[in-house]
C-alpha cells in the first residue's frame, strides 16, 4: 500500500490523485515541513510541491520493486532554509526522479542537501537529481547532491546550478522587446510553476 | 533607415577591438548582404547593433529611422521595430512559444493580443513553415532541431512584424529544400510589407540565390573593404576572401 504522510504544516489544499498504480500529489506550504513517502512495489508517486520561503524534511523510501517517486519541489525563498531530502532505495529497479528548484530572492541562505542511498544488491536502481537554484542579488546558495551508491547495475545521474539568470538568454528574450521585469517573471514561471496550480496560485507564488 | 557611423566596437572583458570605424546606410525596403571570413565581425555587428553586453561602443553612432540608438537599451532597440535572426537560437526553457510571443506582442504594441487572432495567426504560420503544430505549446526552441530553431525564428519574425531583420547565417542548420522553403516566405513577407529593410550576413552565396541583395559588402578584419551588386557574391565565391586579407596585408606594410 502507498502512503504519504505530511508530519507538520501543509497549507492550502492537497490535491490528490489517484490512477491504477500512480498517485499524483499537488501541494503548497508556508512553513516548514516534515514529508514522509513510502512507495511499495509497482507504486508510482509524482509529486508537485510548492514551497513558500520555508524548508523541511523529505523522505522517501522506495519499498517495493518497480516503485518510483519523481519529486519536483520549486519554493521562492526570503529568509534562511534548508530542504533535506533521503531517498532510500530498498528495492530492486525502484527509480527516483528529483527535481528541485529553487529562486533565492534576498541576500539570504537557500540549501537543498539531497541524499539519494542504494544500498548493495539493489540492481536496476535509476537514481536522477536536478537541482537549480537562481540567485536574484547575492544570496548565498548551497546544493549538496549526496548518491552513495553500493551497487555497480545502477545508473545514477546528478546536475546542479547555482547563479543568475544566463545573460545569454536574457539577451535573445530581449532581442524581442521584453523588458527585464517581464523576463524575470517568465523565466521564474518556467523554472518554478509546473503543474496543478490555478492562475490565482501561480501569481501569488510568483509575486511571494 | 539603420545609419551606422564610423562604429568602433571593443570587447567588454579584454578591450579587444573588433569593429574598426565601420560605416553602413541602409534604407528603406532595401536588402544588404554582408560577406567575410570567420572571425571578422559579422554576427559581432548584429549583437551591437542590440547592445549586447559583451560588446561596447567606444567611437561612432547608430541611427533607427532618425533616432539615436546607439546608447539605447536591446529591448528598447526591439521594441522600435528590429528583429534578429539569431545563428543559433536558444532554448527557453519552461516558457512556451505561445507565451513568449504574446508577451512580446504586448511590449511591443501595449494591447493585449486577441487570443482567436493570435491563435490563427500563429497556426497559419507553423503551416507555412511545415513545423509541428504542438511547437506553439512547447517551450521555445526546445527539442527542436537546428533547421526547425531557424524556421522557430522566422515565425517569430511573422508575429513580430518588424521593420528592419537582420538575418545572422539563416543559411546554417537548413537543408537546401528547407532554405529554400524559409526564404520563399521571407520574400512573401517583403512584398507585403515592402518598407522592411534587411540585412544578411552570411559565408556563401547560396541563400543570396535566393534573397536577392541590392547591395553586397565584403567585410575583413572588422571593415567593410569593398562593396557591389550581387556579382561581388560570386566574385567572392570563386577568389575567396584571402586575396582581400592578402592586399589589406600588403597595404599595411
Amino acid at each position: 500500500m502507498n502512503k504519504m504522510e505530511v508530519k507538520e504544516k501543509i497549507k492550502g489544499k492537497v490535491v490528490k490523485k489517484e490512477q491504477a498504480q500512480k498517485v499524483t500529489y499537488i501541494f503548497q506550504s508556508d512553513e516548514d515541513f516534515d514529508i514522509l513517502i513510502e512507495a511499495s512495489k509497482g507504486q508510482e508517486f509524482v509529486i508537485y510541491h510548492y514551497g513558500k520561503d520555508c524548508g523541511g524534511k523529505i523522505k522517501i523510501l522506495l519499498k517495493g520493486e518497480d516503485a518510483s517517486v519523481c519529486y519536483h519541489y520549486n519554493t521562492v525563498n526570503i529568509h534562511d532554509n534548508q530542504v533535506q531530502v533521503e531517498v532510500l532505495h530498498q528495492d530492486k529497479n525502484t527509480i527516483s526522479n528529483l527535481y528541485f528548484h529553487g529562486y533565492n530572492r534576498e541576500e539570504n541562505k537557500l540549501t537543498f542537501q539531497v541524499d539519494v542511498v542504494i544500498p548493495k544488491k539493489m540492481v536496476g536502481v535509476k537514481a536522477n537529481q536536478e537541482n537549480r537554484i537562481y540567485n536574484r542579488k547575492n544570496g548565498i546558495s548551497f546544493i549538496l547532491p549526496n548518491l552513495y551508491v553500493d551497487e555497480y547495475d545502477v545508473e545514477a545521474n546528478h546536475a546542479s546550478y547555482i547563479g543568475p539568470f544566463d545573460n545569454e538568454l536574457k539577451f535573445y528574450m530581449k532581442t524581442r522587446g521584453l523588458r527585464e521585469d517581464v523576463i524575470e517573471r517568465l523565466l521564474l514561471e518556467g523554472l518554478l510553476i509546473k503543474e496543478g496550480l490555478t492562475e490565482e496560485e501561480k501569481l501569488s507564488f510568483i509575486e511571494s | 533607415m539603420l545609419e551606422i557611423k564610423e562604429l568602433n566596437v571593443i570587447t567588454t572583458d579584454i578591450g579587444k577591438e573588433i569593429l574598426k570605424d565601420f560605416s553602413l546606410s541602409i534604407q528603406e525596403g532595401e536588402i544588404h548582404a554582408i560577406m567575410g571570413p570567420n572571425g571578422t565581425g559579422k554576427s559581432t555587428l548584429s549583437k551591437v547593433i542590440f547592445h549586447h553586453p559583451a560588446y561596447q561602443i567606444t567611437k561612432g553612432k547608430m541611427t533607427f529611422e532618425g533616432v539615436d540608438i546607439t546608447d539605447k537599451e536591446t529591448d528598447e532597440i526591439g521594441r522600435m521595430g528590429l528583429f534578429l535572426c539569431m545563428q543559433d537560437p536558444l532554448v527557453i526553457e519552461g516558457v512556451t512559444t505561445s507565451d513568449f510571443l504574446r508577451e512580446a506582442l504586448y511590449e511591443k504594441t501595449k494591447e493585449r493580443v486577441d487570443l482567436y487572432h493570435f491563435v490563427k495567426e500563429i497556426g497559419t504560420g507553423v503551416k507555412k513553415l511545415s513545423l509541428d503544430e504542438n511547437v506553439i505549446h512547447q517551450a521555445l526552441n526546445q527539442g527542436l532541431s537546428g533547421g526547425e530553431k531557424k524556421k522557430s525564428e522566422i515565425l517569430q519574425m511573422l508575429l513580430l512584424k518588424p521593420k528592419f531583420i537582420i538575418l545572422d547565417e539563416l543559411d546554417s542548420g537548413l537543408d537546401v529544400d528547407s532554405l529554400k522553403e524559409v526564404c520563399k516566405i521571407i520574400n512573401e513577407y517583403l512584398k507585403e510589407n515592402p518598407k522592411t529593410a534587411v540585412l544578411m550576413i552570411t559565408h556563401y552565396s547560396r541563400i543570396l540565390e535566393y534573397i536577392h541583395p541590392l547591395f553586397v559588402h565584403k567585410m575583413v578584419d572588422g571593415k567593410i573593404v569593398e562593396t557591389g551588386d550581387f556579382h561581388l557574391a560570386h566574385k567572392i565565391e570563386m577568389e575567396g576572401y584571402q586575396v582581400v586579407e592578402k592586399t589589406l596585408g600588403e597595404a599595411d606594410e
